[in-house]
């Protein structure tokens, strides 16, 4: 079991890292993408872009090497969260934009695929945050 | 009775402290690495109008464009596939595919009814898409007179809440 937890948390580290690439080579495309979405004032879009991809490379990196898990595994789980709920408002509105989630490039489009894929990272997120709790709870 | 040894740890606050401090810290500095750093605050409008001056194009804001809705000779020219035309657009805009460039765009905008006095607003997608910066530049080089780009596309008019059709 400890082993599985291990492995998980470390392919989520992998995950975060690989979200991470695009964004930071092409941060203004990341941040046109974020200004689809239609939540952010224009004045944070940029700022929001600049930082949200050296967040996920922190908590890739984190989780690769399980220095501040429980916190990476929070952060994951939160950051899961929030850009859920951004495809699912852009969904709502009508708002047909890229997902911005693993790429800048055009095909990655908001669609049913997007959401499995995010729900999948988000149930791999709660499982790599409930396995570190309980680890930290039994030291 | 045994002792039961008890190791010091970081409490949660300190560890999204320290998550949050690094990420935010490691994106000034990568960003001042850069040859060229990306400003903290980008005014997209401006953006858009001076890559649309870059290829010779006027172009308008969304809610300038709605004004010009329903005047007459004024038509708005769809730039998207065939496929995102009919799922939902302005209310009577007409579909180009951008694609047509690439063949007889007279004919192609004849076939619509389209004429060079016509008072064309091309759009597209979105802020990213510059299909309709494509197609306007390929249609003014085609002959037609009057091509206006409008800013952010269809999403844009979404957001000033102009009329459309075919939506869910």
């Amino acid at each position: 079991m400890r082993v599985l937890g291990i492995l998980a948390r470390m392919a989520l580290g992998l995950i975060f890292l690989a979200a991470a690439w695009d964004k930071i080579v092409d941060p203004m495309a990341f941040a046109k993408i974020i200004r689809n979405y239609q939540i952010l004032p224009d004045m944070a879009v940029a700022g929001v872009a600049l930082t949200l991809p050296w967040i996920e490379v922190v908590v890739g990196m984190c989780l690769l090497t399980g220095f501040v898990a429980r916190g990476a595994a929070l952060s994951g789980c939160l950051m899961m969260a929030v850009f859920l709920a951004a495809m699912a408002w852009a969904q709502h509105k009508g708002i047909a934009t890229q997902c911005g989630c693993f790429t800048t490039k055009a095909e990655d489009t908001i669609s049913t695929a997007t959401f499995i894929r995010d729900g999948s990272i988000m149930a791999l997120s709660l499982l790599v945050a409930v396995d570190a709790f309980v680890r930290a709870r039994r030291t | 009775m045994g002792q039961v040894a008890t190791r010091w740890q970081t409490p949660l606050w300190l560890e999204l402290a320290v998550i949050l401090l690094l990420g935010a810290g490691l994106s000034v500095a990568m960003n001042m690495a850069r040859a060229e750093p990306v400003p903290w605050v980008v005014d997209f409008a401006a953006l858009d109008k001076r890559d649309a001056l870059r290829r010779g194009l006027e172009s308008i804001e969304p809610h300038a464009a709605l004004t010009m809705l329903g005047k007459p000779g004024v038509v708005f020219v769809d730039a998207r596939t065939a496929e995102e035309f009919s799922m939902h657009r302005v209310a009577g805009a007409k579909n180009l595919p951008q694609e047509a460039m690439y063949g007889d765009l007279d004919a192609a905008a004849k076939s619509l009814g389209l004429t060079s006095e016509d008072r064309l607003v091309v759009y597209c997608g979105n802020l990213l898409c510059d299909k309709s910066k494509e197609l306007a530049e390929a249609m003014r080089t085609a002959g037609f007179l009057y091509v206006t780009v409008m800013r952010e596309g269809f999403e844009g008019w979404l957001a000033v809440g102009g009329p459309t059709e075919g939506g869910a």
